[in-house]
Order: structure tokens, then C-alpha cells, then sequence
């Protein structure tokens, strides 16, 4: 259960990077695609950037095309990105701290008003609810019962 | 001898632990409301809330969930129910696999929210289980799989366009890496590919609507799974091309949940 629900928050937060990306799906950049390509992407966020250079403190050039990053960073940033949006919305964790950049931006983004379909389970129930926490409006919209 | 000292010894100290124990309970129980109390608090407030709807759909017990999910991973009672009375959820009906529901809940949308919206996630989607041989069917007769996790958001982003702030707009489509056949996933077995959309053309030739495969192929679930996919992305980029020329300011993408 728990392992399906931290598999549930990376995929959330992945959704929540695609939203808050401030560009659009053109031929030169892709979310989806081949793992080097998302990679790229990934850190191309600054808290995405400041977590990279703070693992790799000898590599001075982030904006390198020709970084080499392997599978395991990939799912390592992935699971920060998912982790930091949980300490950003999460008061009550007191032990962790939040991450200043990622929580920052947050402030400054103007409350919105998200639809969301499929938000009964799964990804969209958990990015609902990371939403709805940071004082966004979400329509749920689901099938109904049966 | 010396094991009923022990016990006396060990059975007179037992009272005075566990009046210690109470008391620690209790002074925990003064600062902090009990979890018991707690969730009194929020049976009470679904009760307030939920009363006036007799019948409870997926999007009411999705944002039921959430609430319960708040509460049980905050550890101050009060400061939970303020949260959870100051989240803004609206639950509403929509079945992907039917137009005419799709319609009904734009329409609702548009008179109970005005008609502006940030940001629409489309993700909602299904997998049938990929033995499956049976051809499920949407109310308009497309394959069920195509027809949910590409046809009905489709008819639904055409809904929904007006409605999406130009300037700053976002759009998401939740797609796999299985539309990929170079990926892992989505070289097993048959791999995503739309032919020449012969299936297509034969349905609208037909004039029921009624198609298998997009290919025109013989059904196959797990292909037909690829194949939404695979749509999903398509649809992603024409879509942010499409708005690009318009001089749109809204950003399409599609993620894959690894």
C-alpha cells in the first residue's frame, strides 16, 4: 500500500510539473519520448537545477545538451520533485525541511481553477488533492456509480 | 519464594503505571482532541454536507476521499477542518464513453462556475485487461479504450477550448510510454500503430460508428490500450501546434507516469 501510494505521489507530481511547465509540447521539447529526452527535462526546473548542482557539486554547467544523466538521477529527481511538492503543501512534517525554491514559486503562482478528469483514483485523486491544498479550485470530473 | 516477591513487587508498582499512563493520555488528550473526537468532527461535517445529496456519485466519494485523506495525515484536528472546509472541490458527472455526457457536464459547468478556466488535466483513462477478446463499446459504438482515453477528451478539449484562459492556459494529457515501440514497455507484444485509419473510415463509411481497431485491424486490448496512447500524444502536439498558429498563448503537454 504504501509503495503504491509513493508511486502514486511521483506520478502526481509529474502531472503537477507538466501543469506548472511554462512550455508547450513543440518538437524541440518533450516531457514524453525517450528517457534522455525527459531526463533533460526534468531538471530543467530551477529547484530541479538547484537539486542537481547540489548532487553534483563538481559539474558547473546544468544547461549542458550534453549532460550524461543516467536512469537512476532520473528517478532520484523525480522522487524529489514528487517529495518537495509534498513538503510544500504538508505543514505537519516538521523534521523535513521545505524546499525554499519550489515553495517560492508557489506563492507567487495566482490561485486557479483546474478541471480534472479521472480524478476518482489514482493519479488525478492525488493531484486533486495536492491542488485543492495549495488553495486551487478543482471540478472533479468522474463517471458515476453504476 | 523469590518469585512471588517479584510478583507482589511488580503487581503493587502496576496501578501507579497505569494511572501514569492515563494521566499522560489525558494531558495528551487536553492539548490535542482525540482521534475519536476528531473524527466525529468529520463524520459530522460529511453528514452537513452530504444530506441534501441523496445519491453519491465517484466525484462526490473522490472528494470525500480527499478530505479524509487531509484529515488523516494531519496530526491537529482543528486546523484540519479549517483546511478541509477552506479546499475548493467540486465534484461533477462525466462519463467519458458517452458524448451526450460530456455535453450535459459542459453544460453544467458553464452555469455553475462561469465559464473560465487555468488549467484542464485530461486524465482520465482505461486498460482493459489485456486478454481480453470481447469488444466493449462506447454509447456511440467506438471501441471502448480509443473511444475514452482519446475520443472523449477529444469531444471534450473542443468543449472545453472556449473555456480555457488564452494567456496563460494550460492542458495536460496523462499518456504512457507504451505508445512508444522503442521504449520497454511498449515493445511487449503488439505495438501501437494507427495504419492508415482504416478502421476509422470504414465506421464513418458504415455509418454506425462502429470500429475495432483504429487500423482496421482484428481487436486486440492491449493494442488498443498502445493505440489511445499513441493518440494521446498525437493529439498533444497537433493540438499545441494547432493553438501556436491560432496565436494562442496556451502550452499543451503530455507526461508519462514512469
Amino acid at each position: 500500500m504504501t509503495k503504491r501510494r509513493s508511486v502514486t505521489a511521483l506520478a502526481a507530481a509529474l502531472l503537477l510539473q507538466a501543469l506548472s511547465s511554462s512550455s508547450g509540447f513543440t518538437p524541440t521539447t518533450s516531457i514524453i519520448g525517450s528517457s534522455r529526452s525527459a531526463a533533460k527535462r526534468t531538471i530543467s526546473t530551477p529547484h530541479q537545477q538547484l537539486l542537481y548542482s547540489q548532487q553534483h557539486p563538481n559539474n558547473d554547467n546544468n544547461d549542458d545538451n550534453n549532460i550524461e544523466i543516467n536512469r537512476r538521477s532520473f528517478t532520484t529527481a523525480s522522487a524529489a520533485a514528487a517529495l518537495s511538492s509534498l513538503l510544500v503543501t504538508s505543514s505537519n512534517v516538521p523534521f523535513l525541511p521545505v524546499a525554499p525554491a519550489m515553495a517560492a514559486y508557489e506563492e507567487s503562482k495566482k490561485k486557479q481553477r483546474i478541471l480534472i478528469t479521472g480524478s476518482n483514483s489514482g493519479i488525478g485523486l492525488d493531484a486533486a488533492q495536492r491542488l485543492a491544498l495549495r488553495g486551487h479550485e478543482v471540478v472533479l470530473a468522474c463517471v458515476s456509480c453504476h | 519464594m523469590y518469585f512471588i516477591v517479584t510478583t507482589f513487587v511488580v503487581l503493587s508498582f502496576l496501578p501507579i503505571y497505569v494511572h501514569t499512563s492515563l494521566f499522560n493520555y489525558e494531558q495528551h488528550n487536553n492539548s490535542n482532541p482525540s482521534y475519536i473526537e476528531y473524527d466525529t468532527c468529520i463524520t459530522i461535517y460529511h453528514y452537513q454536507n452530504n444530506t441534501k445529496q441523496r445519491t453519491l456519485n465517484k466525484a462526490t466519494i473522490a472528494a470525500d476521499t480527499i478530505k479524509t485523506n487531509i484529515a488523516n495525515d494531519s496530526e491537529d484536528a482543528l486546523e484540519a477542518i479549517s483546511t478541509i472546509k477552506n479546499i475548493k472541490l467540486i465534484p461533477m458527472e462525466c462519463d467519458l464513453a458517452d458524448l451526450k455526457s460530456i455535453d450535459k457536464f459542459v453544460n453544467d459547468l458553464k452555469k455553475a462556475n462561469g465559464a473560465s478556466f487555468d488549467a484542464v488535466c485530461y486524465n482520465a483513462g482505461l486498460a482493459r485487461n489485456t486478454e481480453a477478446s470481447d469488444v466493449l463499446r462506447t454509447a456511440q459504438g467506438f471501441e471502448l479504450t480509443i473511444g475514452t482515453n482519446h475520443l472523449g477528451h477529444f469531444y471534450l478539449n473542443n468543449l472545453m477550448m472556449p473555456l480555457i484562459n488564452k494567456d496563460t492556459g494550460r492542458i495536460v494529457v496523462t499518456a504512457s510510454s507504451v505508445h512508444d515501440p522503442d521504449s520497454p514497455g511498449g515493445a511487449q507484444g503488439k505495438t501501437a500503430t494507427l495504419g492508415d485509419l482504416k478502421g476509422l473510415e470504414d465506421a464513418v463509411a458504415s455509418g454506425t460508428g462502429k470500429f475495432d481497431m483504429v487500423d482496421g485491424g482484428s481487436f486486440n486490448a492491449d493494442k488498443a490500450y498502445k493505440d489511445s496512447k499513441l493518440c494521446n500524444v498525437l493529439f498533444t502536439r497537433e493540438l499545441q501546434r494547432r493553438l501556436d498558429e491560432s496565436g494562442s498563448n496556451i502550452k499543451v503537454n503530455s507526461f508519462t507516469p514512469g
